[in-house]
């Protein structure tokens, strides 16, 4: 290996590194607010930019169709919750209703209408990316209301079989709505530049200026917004939260809906760089998820950490032994769980 | 005027196991009512039902009505939109979070119901726990025990309650610290209604209007405070000095 | 033991068991025979499940890959090196043993989580091996495998394959069965409620782990093998992360705290995903992997809905038949030699305890002698169960130190103490309320057990230890009776009242033969006559030379009990004398009532 080579696969390890430490931070904070291991967060990077490529295809992408029929579901869930909560305890206005019909009903719909009307038009790219986020990101509060919501004073490995099915689910549907093949979005960075002599792709640049722009955002959102600070305070104590008005239900729904934004911006800087298909999304996820086992699921910056130590190990093995290269990297966990147990302090004394 | 609280026949069961027997309870406006008895009896159960906080192994039955309104049943941040507050045994505080953060959080009610300022009361808290002032920007997780306990009463007190329920609100203080605490509640009482679980008996009763004696997961005894506080049954309930002869099966 | 009659079924298991064993002299279509042998394969890895979710609360994804390395182990022995499948079998026990011994070791101490998300990371590592190296054939796998047979006996035939696997499925569900009603299982139970309360009852929980999961994995490993001598090919689909989930689907739907929960469970996975893959797509057309939808979702609902699987509907009919019984007559277990009266039994000096800026427990020091009940009093929150903790050693001291007849046990572990001779119970009854009280209380004797020469595991599976076994619930029974439940044997522990749930722990304690007894308000829940057969026991327990140390409220008991009281307040000691000088002293007054 020349250094040229070198420094070539040092930049798509930072690049997809970038990736992994985003997903990882969403991670992070699904679990500390909501102790979900949510698995399935790489199947809403690949839902998105599949959807980003049906969009740019001039179709109507039929995750929209998925979007209508599971906020129908969620919709009946809250009817029927509703119902049961009225007999127990008569009184009370009909506000919760219409504000579940607003968000599964409404916005679904709207989000749909729109989608068919932009399907005509020529095509805006930044409007199409903003399209798809806008149609898979509301998926996550419903999986939450349907999947998580009932199970809230459950065991943690219940969580994570349902985490696990929840996953399979969308792989299955992923096949219905994507087809088997795999594509690539249009490059939204055709340009490159050098640097001291390196020749840097300007997608490349794309990923690390968002990367580092959406960590300074959710810095400032959990530091200085009081969405954020109540966020951080069920992750903190989830009782206390709940002393002061802190809904379990509404504060996981905005982990959910916050950690699908972050994968769903993940699917969009990389859908032109690597062929996705609909099975794409697990490998990815359980990247990410190795990356924030390093920092025990608490730790933004380990695991953040940990994300560029499985990308560059990911980019250099992929040289040097492509046919071997996940299975180096999947059993990167050993070394991470060996130091995740040194670096926690032994769990004497904990009830 | 409708009493702020008022329980009746509420049962609580861990599992199979009863924890609290048709238990009765009532909170004027305004008052001051405390709940006193031995360790095990079942006050913190009883405040941790009112409130809607009890583990998930646990099962309650029983009318909770709350300025009119049934509460049984009802999620815990519907019962502190509708003006309930609790001070919990632990505190429950964000430790990793500065002080002024933890008041932030208490305006939640506010904020759901839409007031103007929700940090209005935050001046009033200061000027209550000067401590806490001088100590806003320090993480809860820093603070003495008698200063979380100001910390966790201030961030209830946040929320405007209608009703303010402190949970062993002495424990673990310095005698002194104790004290204070309790002159405290009496004063708070210009403001919202107190229900009050206390173990140091006499200290709370020489606050409260009224109190309520359990044991064993039942109401043994009522009335107005300063009659209570005299009642040779209390001591006996505590330290088994007078030889009170339990009966078999009771 | 009971006569109850020649086999441990009930009716309608032994029609079950009798229709699965003629189905191949029936006139069936192979097919039936095919999905049987599934059913037999799939049902031998949710036995191991039903180890780890159904009981030691431990989860795993990573079965399939288990399962594949058994397959591929002896596909490579009998194809690349022609030896026998006899060799593959060992050998892939061998593979898959030490893979997740590696698992097991790196995961024990941390929370469950980890080791979930250990087995998908390693069983994916698996998975890509196999479809990547040269030597196991790639996406190919490997092919003609040998079949197996038997001092020249051939199991070509699917309907021979059929008795090897079901032969071994019902060897499997017996052994678990065994091994779960043992000493070793009953330890593998307790690691449901965490590490606390095993590990104060001198279990190495972390050893344990390990162990259970070795033995799923085997499980796992040993259908594989079965698996690839079956199919006489291998290759890596069936090995992935979706057929390492589907084992736990089946396992939850059957029902994970029962072996029959796991064959119930394969036989309707393999029924369901028929009935899925054939009948959706024509429902719905086009292309899309229909059955792993429909499967998730049902893992979903049975998760919020039913979460002990549908097998426990079924057993509902059925009275259970009792494996762990008390014999009337045991031989008796070697008990301890005691201190003689009066030695000093414990020593703690200056004991602290800090979290954090808070100090619960500050410069405590007392000493307990031999035959002598010392009580610990002082209002909520003084520190009382802090210090309880910290002479177990289930909290660290700050600083300070705990000796036992002349130990340093205040670095040792908690299940170290408990070995010298240091029983307690916790403050919140710590009981598997699934369990027989009689179980309960036997895992206290967890440490005066046997041995065999064959291994604890070998020896409960094939119930060679019903000697050991004979012993420790006699003992179990005996101490039950002393606490006044002799009536409550086979009673589940969490459908007592929470008083003799507290009674159940001390005779849990008891059986661990302590010198020195912990006892956390015992009294706290019991009516009158219950606290009077307490006051007694512990009466005659300190005649027969043991020192208790306990915490309480209700002083009428105290005051005819202890030698002496102690009270703290504020984490610090502020009185010691007799119950009636402690009764009348100001300062206990003043931190009791206020003034």
């Amino acid at each position: 290996m020349n250094p040229t080579v070198a420094l070539l696969l040092a930049q798509d390890g930072i690049a997809t590194g970038a990736i992994y430490a985003l997903l990882a931070m969403a991670l992070v904070l699904v679990f500390a607010v909501t102790r979900i291991p949510f698995i399935p967060i790489g199947e809403f990077v690949v839902y998105t930019a599949l959807t980003l490529i049906a969009i740019q295809a001039n179709q109507v992408p039929r995750t929209v169709w998925l979007l209508i029929i599971v906020g129908c579901v969620a919709f009946i869930a809250d009817v029927a919750a509703f119902i049961r909560e009225r007999e127990r305890a008569p009184g009370g206005g009909t506000a919760p209703l219409w504000f579940s019909a607003a968000q599964n009903l409404l916005l679904p719909a709207a989000i749909a209408a729109i989608a068919m009307l932009l399907s005509q038009k020529p095509r805006i790219m930044p409007l199409d990316m903003l399209m798809a986020v806008l149609i898979v990101v509301p998926l996550a509060p419903m999986i939450y209301r349907l999947a998580y919501q009932p199970l809230v004073s459950a065991n943690p490995l219940v969580l994570f079989m349902v985490s696990i099915a929840v996953h399979f689910v969308m792989i299955g549907l992923g096949l219905n709505l994507f087809g088997p093949d795999g594509d690539r979005a249009e490059p939204y960075a055709d340009w490159q530049l050098e640097l001291g002599g390196q020749i840097v792709r300007g997608q490349v640049v794309m990923v690390l200026a968002a990367t580092a722009a959406l960590t300074v955002i959710l810095y400032v959102f959990f530091a200085r917004t009081v969405p954020g600070k109540a966020l951080r305070a069920v992750a903190v104590n989830r009782v206390g939260a709940q002393l002061v008005g802190i809904g379990t239900a509404a504060s996981g729904k905005l982990a959910l809906t916050l950690a699908a934004l972050i994968a769903a911006l993940c699917g969009l800087l990389i859908s032109p760089g690597v062929t996705l298909n609909y099975l794409s999304g697990e490998l990815i996820g359980l990247k990410g998820f190795v990356a924030a086992v390093l920092g025990g699921f608490v730790s933004y910056p380990l695991a953040v950490v940990g994300a560029f130590i499985v990308s560059l190990l990911e980019s250099y093995t992929s040289f040097w032994a492509s046919a071997l290269k996940e299975v180096i990297v999947f059993s990167l966990i050993v070394p991470i769980l060996l130091l995740r147990t040194f670096l926690s302090r032994p769990d004497m004394g904990e009830h | 005027m409708a009493p702020v609280l008022d329980v009746k026949g509420l049962q609580v069961r861990y599992g199979g196991v009863p924890a609290l027997a048709d238990v009765d309870i009532v909170v004027e406006q305004g008052a001051i009512v405390s709940v006193i008895g031995p360790n095990g009896a079942g006050k913190s159960t009883l405040l941790n039902a009112v409130m809607g906080i009890l583990p998930a192994n646990a099962a309650a039955r029983g009318q909770i009505r709350f300025e009119g309104v049934e509460f049984s049943g009802l999620g815990v941040e519907k019962r502190v939109f509708g003006g309930l507050s609790l001070v919990p045994e632990r505190r429950e505080l964000f430790g990793s979070m500065t002080v002024a953060d933890n008041l932030l959080l208490g305006a939640q009610r506010l904020r759901h119901l839409g007031e103007a300022n929700p940090m209005s009361q935050i001046d009033m808290i200061y000027e209550m726990f000067p401590r806490l002032k001088e100590r806003r920007a320090q993480f809860a997780a820093t603070l003495s025990g008698g200063e979380r306990q100001m910390l966790a009463i201030g961030r209830a007190l946040m929320a405007k309650p209608r009703l303010l329920m402190l949970d062993e609100p002495s424990l673990g203080l310095a005698p002194l610290v104790a004290r204070e605490t309790l002159n405290l509640v009496s004063r708070l009482s210009a403001t919202t209604s107190i229900l009050l679980v206390e173990q140091n008996a006499k200290a709370a009763l020489n606050v409260s209007d009224a109190g309520y004696v359990m044991e064993m997961g039942k109401m043994t005894a009522h009335g107005p405070a300063s009659s209570l506080a005299n009642d040779p049954r209390i001591i006996e309930a505590y330290l088994g000095v007078g030889k009170k002869k339990a009966k078999p099966g009771d | 033991m009971k006569d109850r009659g020649p086999l441990p079924f009930q009716a309608p298991l032994i029609v079950v068991i009798a229709l699965i064993a003629l189905l191949p002299l029936a006139p069936v279509a192979s097919a039936w025979i095919t999905s049987f042998n599934y059913i037999g394969l799939f049902a031998l890895v949710a036995l191991g499940l039903v180890l780890l979710i159904g009981s030691a609360n431990m989860l795993s994804f990573g079965q399939a890959a288990f399962v594949g390395l058994g397959a591929y182990t002896t596909a490579l022995v009998t194809t690349l090196a022609g030896l026998s499948p006899w060799l593959g079998l060992v050998l892939g026990w061998l593979v898959t043993g030490i893979a997740a011994y590696l698992i097991g070791l790196i995961t024990r101490r941390l929370s469950g989580h980890y080791l979930a998300i250990a087995t998908m990371a390693v069983g994916m590592a698996i998975y890509f091996a196999f479809a990547n190296l040269e030597v196991l054939g790639k996406n190919d796998g490997l092919n003609a495998l040998p079949h197996l047979s038997i001092l020249g006996f051939s199991f070509e035939r699917s309907e021979r394959m059929y008795y090897v696997i079901w032969g071994t499925v019902a060897l499997a569900a017996l052994g678990v069965r065994n091994l779960l009603s043992s000493r070793i299982g009953r330890a593998m139970r307790a690691l449901a409620l965490g590490d606390t309360m095993p590990e104060a009852n001198g279990i190495d929980t972390a050893r344990l782990k390990v162990l259970t999961f070795v033995l799923a994995a085997l499980l796992a490993s040993t259908s594989g093998w079965l698996y690839a001598h079956l199919q006489r090919a291998v290759s890596p689909i069936p090995f992935g992360l979706t057929h390492g989930t589907e084992y736990v689907f089946m396992t939850v739907l059957g029902g994970a705290s029962s072996v029959w929960g796991a064959i119930l469970g394969a036989g309707l996975f393999v029924l369901l995903d028929d009935v899925l893959r054939n009948l959706l797509p024509r429902l719905l057309g086009g292309d899309g992997h229909y059955e792993l939808v429909a499967l998730g979702v049902m893992l979903i609902v049975i998760l919020q809905r039913a979460r002990d699987g549908l097998w426990p509907f079924l057993a509902r009919r059925m009275t259970e038949y009792r494996l762990a019984e008390a014999p009337a007559q045991a031989p008796v277990l070697p008990a301890r030699p005691r201190p003689a009266p009066g030695e000093p039994v414990l020593e703690a000096r200056g004991l602290q305890k800090r979290f954090g800026g808070l100090v619960a427990v500050s410069n405590v020091s007392f000493d307990i002698k031999a035959g002598e009940i010392l009580a610990l009093i002082g209002p909520n929150g003084a520190g009382k169960s802090t210090t309880f903790d910290l002479v177990t050693s289930v909290q660290r001291l700050s600083a300070g130190e705990v000796s036992f007849r002349g130990t340093k046990i205040s670095d040792l572990p908690s299940r170290a103490v408990f070995a010298l001779g240091v029983g307690r119970t916790f403050q919140h009854a710590n009981l598997l309320p699934n369990m027989s009280v009689l179980e309960n209380a036997a895992l206290g004797a967890h440490l005066r057990g046997d041995g065999h020469a064959i291994g604890d595991v070998l020896a409960s599976a094939s119930r060679l230890n019903r000697a050991e076994e004979r012993k420790l619930l006699h003992e179990a029974a005996k101490q039950l009776d002393r606490v006044g439940l002799g009536d409550s044997l086979y009673t589940a522990a969490g459908n007592l009242a929470l008083g003799q749930q507290r009674l159940a722990e001390i005779a849990r304690a008891l059986c661990g033969d302590p010198t020195l007894l912990l006892l956390d308000e015992p009294a706290a829940g019991l009516r009158y006559f219950e606290k009077v057969a307490l006051s007694s026991l512990l009466h005659q327990l300190r005649s027969e030379g043991m020192s208790i140390l306990l915490v309480e409220h209700d002083m009428e008991f105290l005051m005819e009990l202890a030698d002496r009281v102690i009270v703290m307040d504020f984490g610090r000691l502020i009185a010691s004398g007799t119950p009636e000088q402690v009764q009348n002293d100001p300062a206990v007054r003043r931190a009791y009532l206020g003034d």
